[in-house]
């Protein structure tokens, strides 16, 4: 296929072929457009067009433009598709006390203390500076937990549970290619 | 402007009570003017303590229905010239009880007073919501056992959400002998699952029992350690920089013959 469509989270990718004419790119284009599975009510796809690496005039680009201005169905965004956002890490510094829960959709760098009952809840990994006496939860693919003051923790990763951790300085990683058993990495304590 | 402050704990019978009655004997005795209000409705303690039931004319209940007016229900204690207590009701309940009666209440005798020490009940409910509310700063009392300062913990946590910044803990029924045997926890262990500031420390001691039992608040024995303890309680409350009490040990011959 010259014109590839792509459906990409919220968004199309029209990608093009570099072998290809203006006008078979316009052609191709138009076609797609015309398509029925584009059609949606109520909203205009995103789409994003990747010529690769070509020259493009500017009678080109304004054909291309005044094709899907006629056809009103996409919105033209641009020519690349946007870029996946890094992960962000948190920093937290606070204590969790009993019955408190702190929940987060990214990595962790934790400084502060969770006390007996203080639970801290990760989408993503965490990393533990400060004494941790509550429960730390991490859910992810290879989520794992780095500690360096562990005292009757509870530890769970991707829903499995390790209690009455006390240790210095633990590495835990729920290594899924294999049974899936939580291992145990550098350990100190 | 008074000081108001809640004294809690979360888990009951740590001591509470007998902590606000000791520490508003101490705090007047220092001249200052102190209203001691007992908050838990239902099960009013203060008055019977302080010896001072016999002179509950109205109480809570009566403020309420509007049969007394808010200076009527004070009493003055037997002891202190400058001490009140605004006993509790005992048929009271909390459901009856509406928030913002607390607080006119309080508003009401924060220009009377320079502090108001409210005695909250056990628990995280409504009791201890309606007390917290009312005031500004929190004097967490804390045993040295773990069920004891997690709840402590919670009830810290709970204080912090309503705004209440200024939190300090008084260690209650302090026993060495427990502690060098392993059988309590530290007050090390405290003061670090904590995080807070240790305003002061109070000795088990056998003459708060009695004293309770007598209605004669223990600040007002002599014999006992514990008038020092809250004597300086109340100083470092007040901003003072004082050394914490150090418990008389029994001798050999004392532990021999105890009773």
């Amino acid at each position: 296929m010259k014109i590839q469509v792509k459906g990409i989270n919220d968004h199309l990718l029209f990608v093009i072929d570099e072998t290809l004419s203006e006008a078979e790119v316009l052609v191709g284009i138009t076609d797609w457009i015309d398509n029925p599975l584009l059609h949606k009510e109520g909203y205009f796809i995103r789409a994003y067009f990747d010529f690769g690496q070509r020259l493009l005039s500017r009678q080109f680009l304004f054909a291309l433009l005044d094709v899907l201005t006629t056809s009103q169905q996409v919105l033209f965004c641009g020519f690349n598709q946007p870029c996946p956002t890094k992960t962000e890490m948190t920093h937290l510094s606070m204590t969790i006390r009993n019955g408190e829960v702190v929940q987060a959709d990214e990595d962790v760098v934790f400084d502060g203390r969770i006390n007996p009952g203080g639970y801290l809840r990760v989408q993503g990994n965490v990393y533990a500076l400060g004494e941790v006496r509550g429960v730390i939860e991490v859910h992810g693919p290879n989520a794992h937990i780095s500690a360096t003051h562990l005292v009757d923790a509870t530890l769970c990763i991707n829903q499995k549970r390790l209690e009455h951790v006390s240790t210095r300085t633990l590495r835990l990683y729920d290594d899924v290619s294999h049974d899936g058993d939580i291992l145990e990495g550098d350990s100190d304590g | 402007m008074a000081r108001t402050i809640v004294i809690t704990s979360g888990k009951g019978g740590v001591g509470k009570s007998s902590i606000s009655v000791n520490l508003a004997c101490a705090l007047a005795n220092q001249d200052y003017r102190v209203c001691l209000v007992d908050a838990d409705l239902g099960l009013k303690n203060l008055d019977v303590m302080m010896g001072l039931e016999n002179r509950v004319i109205y109480d809570l209940k009566d403020v309420v229905d509007g049969r007394c007016t808010m200076d009527q229900v004070l009493i003055k204690d037997k002891r202190c010239a400058s001490l009140y207590l605004i006993p509790a009701c005992k048929t009271l309940q909390f459901g009856d009880f509406n928030l913002e009666y607390m607080q006119t209440l309080v508003d009401h005798f924060k220009h009377q007073f320079d502090y108001i020490l409210i005695d909250s009940p056990a628990g995280i409910e409504k009791g201890f919501q309606y007390a917290a509310n009312c005031a500004d700063e929190a004097i967490v009392v804390v045993n040295l056992d773990l069920a004891s300062i997690r709840d402590c913990d919670r009830v810290v946590g709970l204080l912090m959400k309503k705004g209440i910044g200024n939190i300090s803990m008084i260690v209650n029924r302090l026993n060495e002998d427990y502690i060098q045997n392993k059988t309590s926890l530290t007050l090390r262990d405290a003061t670090e699952i904590l995080s807070l500031p240790l305003l002061g420390i109070v000795y088990e001691d056998a003459h708060m029992i009695a004293a309770n039992n007598r209605g004669v608040p223990v600040y007002f024995d002599d014999r006992s350690i514990l008038r020092e303890c809250f004597c300086r309680i109340a100083r470092r409350l007040n901003g003072e920089n004082v050394n914490y009490t150090v418990s008389r040990k029994k001798t050999f011959l004392q532990k021999l013959f105890q009773k």
